[in-house]
């Protein structure tokens, strides 16, 4: 009975070669099939013949004899020496460049050569994914013995694997990745493919993502694309590399046909748009959102301007070394993959940077690896350090704060804003004892611990999405998203309104006080703190204070810039606020180099005052900041036409330590 | 059980080949072939009959034929011919003995003269310095299947292999001191007996028992030169590639 059985299992037909597309037989029921010849393996074997014997081919070869026939794969990224087409490589070619006509045979039924005539009129094969063109460059290399001791992404198919290595340059060597190495043209099998690739494992045979397990990409059950049948995580590499026809030059990018803002179909950021855009992906259900939408980021009125360049970008994440692209990036250029590694970036709260590469503020090279995390800075000081002439507008039309970031931010300066590290302001007038309204900072947190003089920053609790001006603190608390300095409604992608408008040498720039003007800056520091009037108690005080009988005795000094005696803009005296190191409009007096100097700088609009300083009996030639020979820190200027920064009047009490 | 199940499976086998109408196979239509030198329908003439083209008979006292049957023009040769191996020791070196030495003392072109379709010299047989066919100047003949010696001047390139082994259940073993090339060798990709489709194995351990281990491909399992019915002297039809698929699993 068992063998009755075995028998009726073993005369049903298995699926082979002729369920197959490749079976172009005038019995099959493919597009592309001939119109009466039914011999299925004529089309590439002949027994007798044949252009050449392993295997025996049944289609003359010779015209790839021609060396300048193909145009061969390159790549900054790519170790290994990708030669003419060899070995396996050429017979599948020999219909899937495009050449030769389908029918086009070396023998046939006796007649040398042969022509099948093919349903339709086909002769050569249809222009679509199948039909490579002999310009291979936008195909995943073939016939080139892979260079494992120069990449360590790339290793050997182990023994046993279906995923094999063939035949190439080296005779009777299998040393080689030919077409037969992922495909087996007579497996009735999803595109032929030698294993299921599902979750990129046939890809990952021989490319070794470090990271790339567990990762965001990888680990995402959202439907791809929406509506999909398939999950990006399951989708795998292919989510964004297409092995054969990508669009891309090199890499071999997928992108959709969504072009933003460029004529050029396979800007990279398309490859992302692709999923982060609104309805680009389903549901995660793991997250409960979809892939974050960031193309509609990069459409807002600041963003960073991806869309501006093609071709311009190398990948730094690569262990290609030199990088393809210095990590200074010296290029002008900016795409999705300037700060973000695709293999391994985690989402938010986790590590959006992972396997990143940037510059410290030393301005070494750093890593982001398995055991250090990158600084978010150490991203932004790529373009924004020591090359940010090449990436922000010429100096004439540059922006108060457009300098090298890596330098303001050093934490030896005098004053910069906590981003490298804790500010130089220690005073605990700074210091946010309490949730804010009491505190100046108003002192959410971001990192377990209440915004407070020991806190740092991030460039984005700045520069984000204005969504994030939800709430206050670090725009980490905000629920709002997509986070990061992708785009903003507001300038300078900030991630609230802050007013730029400085007054002229005769006025001041606004004619009442309006908050808006500095949402921005009131995300953290409390508004009541710096304009409510004077003599408001010890506790809630800026260290910018008079008492009666010092000087004029005015109170809170804030209140007196911002409401009482003029409407003046933060920038007016804090013209640079990411530190003082450029602070071209101003003399610090008595205070050493490197001494706290409370992000005091001044706008070019602020003049130096008319005469001789009575604390020191010189006339400075610019805005004056400093320090009494007793130490009181005073302020001698001429601003909004108005000579009253005497140096006498403008002594105020000292830091409150 | 395990045997009984395999016997059904060949029995199945051979019925469905049965009932696919090989026609032909078995059928001894020589006289009707191509390989009748007299024309299709001549039995020849007196003292001379259309199978001493090839044969003759054993014990022939007088001999109105040349000697030399298979290589005029080195009749040292024709001891492969003769030469049996020794079933208990190593199989011959000489791999082109047995029938398919038969077949290419015609069609290598060496020895005919007749004009045959594939013979070397004709421009379908072309050499090519495609990788694994240069091989068969460098030595390694346990993996070169190919071409003939080349003062066989056999550069008999472009040809389906013979003289090679067949896994016949599936056993990947030798055949004439030639492995199978495909190591491993995968069972998915070989009919288990292709005997049962009309086909024809060998053995290079003399006899006539092919048996596991011992089958091998010559030109014969393919073709039969006493005609069969079919183009080509072929024993299966090739129309809808039924002949590759016999061995072929693709």
């Amino acid at each position: 009975m068992i063998g009755l059985v075995a028998a009726l299992l073993a005369v049903q037909p298995a699926p082979d070669i002729r369920s197959t597309k490749h079976n172009l037989s005038s019995n099959s029921t493919n597009t592309v099939r001939a119109t009466s010849e039914d011999q299925v393996c004529v089309f590439c074997h002949i027994p007798h013949g044949a252009y050449q014997s392993r295997p025996v081919w049944n289609r003359d070869l010779k015209y790839q004899d021609n060396p300048s026939l193909y145009t061969i794969y390159t790549s900054t990224t790519l170790d290994s020496n990708v030669p003419r087409p060899n070995g396996a490589a050429k017979l599948c070619l020999s219909c899937h460049d495009g050449t030769l006509a389908i029918g086009s045979l070396m023998n046939n039924d006796n007649i040398r050569p042969a022509t099948v005539q093919m349903q339709g009129g086909v002769t050569t094969m249809p222009v679509g994914p199948r039909n490579l063109g002999t310009d291979l460059r936008n195909d995943h290399p073939i016939s080139m013995v892979p260079n494992v001791a120069s990449d360590p992404e790339i290793v050997l198919p182990p023994p046993g694997d279906d995923v094999r290595l063939r035949e190439g340059a080296t005779p009777g060597v299998k040393d080689s990745v030919q077409c037969t190495s992922c495909h087996d043209p007579h497996l009735p099998t999803f595109k032929f493919l030698v294993k299921d690739n599902t979750r990129g494992a046939l890809c990952m045979t021989c490319h070794n993502k470090p990271g790339w397990i567990g990762s965001r990409h990888e680990q995402s059950l959202a439907p791809y694309p929406v509506n999909g049948t398939t999950t990006v995580g399951d989708r795998g590499c292919l989510a964004c590399h297409a092995p054969h026809n990508g669009s891309s030059p090199s890499r071999l990018l997928q992108t959709s046909n969504q072009s933003f803002g460029t004529p050029f179909p396979w800007a990279e950021e398309n490859v992302c748009f692709s999923c982060h855009q609104s309805g680009g992906t389903g549901i995660d259900p793991a997250r409960g959102r979809a892939a974050p939408d960031i193309r509609t980021q990069m459409q807002k009125a600041t963003h960073h301007p991806v869309e501006l360049k093609t071709d311009e970008h190398q990948p730094i994440f690569t262990t290609h070394l030199p990088e393809p692209e210095s990590v200074l990036n010296t290029n002008k250029h900016v795409e999705c993959a300037d700060c973000h590694n695709p293999h391994r970036v985690q989402a938010l709260p986790g590590n959006v940077h992972e396997g990143s590469k940037g510059i410290s503020l030393s301005g070494s090279v750093v890593v982001d690896d398995a055991t250090t995390d990158l600084h978010q800075y150490e991203v932004c000081f790529r373009c924004h350090g020591d090359t940010f002439a090449t990436f922000i507008p010429p100096a004439a039309t540059r922006p108060p704060s457009g300098s090298n970031k890596r330098l303001e931010l050093q934490t030896t300066n005098g004053a910069f804003h906590p981003v490298g590290g804790t500010g130089r302001n220690q005073s605990s007038y700074l210091n946010n004892v309490l949730d804010a309204p009491d505190g100046q900072l108003k002192g959410n947190d971001w990192q377990g611990n209440h915004l407070n003089r020991g806190s740092t920053l991030l460039c984005t609790d700045c520069h984000n999405n204005e969504q994030t001006a939800d709430v206050n603190g670090s725009a980490r608390n905000s629920p709002s998203g997509p986070k990061g300095p992708h785009g903003s409604q507001n300038p300078r992608m900030l991630r609230a309104n802050y007013s730029f408008t400085v007054g002229t040498p005769n006025g001041p720039p606004f004619g009442a006080y309006n908050a808006n003007n500095f949402a921005l800056c009131f995300l953290c520091h409390d508004e009541n703190r710096l304009v409510r009037p004077q003599n408001i108690g010890a506790g809630s005080r800026t260290n910018f204070y008079q008492n009666g009988g010092v000087g004029a005795g005015r109170g809170n000094l804030h209140w007196v810039h911002l409401i009482d005696k003029t409407n003046a803009n933060c920038m007016e005296c804090h013209y640079n606020i990411h530190s003082n190191v450029e602070a071209a409009n101003t003399d610090y007096k008595n205070i050493a180099s490197g001494s706290p100097s409370h992000l005091i700088n001044f706008a070019p609009t602020v003049r130096p005052f008319p005469g001789n300083d009575p604390n020191y009996g010189d006339r400075p030639t610019k805005p004056r900041y400093g320090h009494t020979p007793s130490g009181q820190p005073y302020c001698f200027l001429s601003c909004h036409g108005k000579d009253a920064m005497d140096g006498v009047k403008t002594v105020y009490l000292p830091v409150n330590p | 059980m395990r045997g009984a199940a395999l016997l059904c499976v060949l029995f199945a086998a051979r019925a469905f080949a049965a009932q696919s109408g090989e026609a032909g196979h078995g059928e001894s239509r020589i006289d009707q072939s191509k390989h009748n030198f007299f024309g299709a329908g001549n039995r020849g003439t007196e003292g001379m009959d259309l199978c001493q083209f090839c044969h003759v008979p054993n014990r022939l006292e007088t001999f109105t034929v040349p000697p030399a049957l298979w290589d005029a023009k080195n009749r040292s040769r024709n001891a492969a011919l003769t030469e049996r191996a020794d079933p208990a020791g190593p199989p011959l070196a000489l791999r082109w003995a047995g029938s398919t030495l038969r077949c290419l003392s015609c069609h290598d072109s060496t020895v005919s003269s007749i004009a045959i379709v594939y013979r070397p010299a004709s421009t379908s047989l072309r050499f090519d310095a495609v990788a694994g066919d240069a091989r068969r100047k460098e030595g390694n003949p346990r993996q070169n299947y190919l071409a003939m010696p080349d003062e066989w001047s056999g550069k008999v390139m472009g040809n389906h292999p013979v003289a090679v082994p067949y896994p016949l259940d599936l056993d990947p073993s030798e055949y004439r001191r030639y492995e199978p090339r495909a190591t491993p060798l995968l069972a998915k990709d070989w009919s288990p007996d292709p005997r049962a489709k009309g086909l024809k194995l060998f053995t290079d351990k003399s006899g006539f028992d092919v048996i596991t281990g011992t089958a091998g491909v010559e030109c014969a399992s393919c073709h039969d030169p006493h005609g069969t019915g079919n183009e080509y002297f072929l024993r299966v039809p090739k129309e809808r590639s039924e002949l590759c698929l016999s061995c072929h699993r693709k």
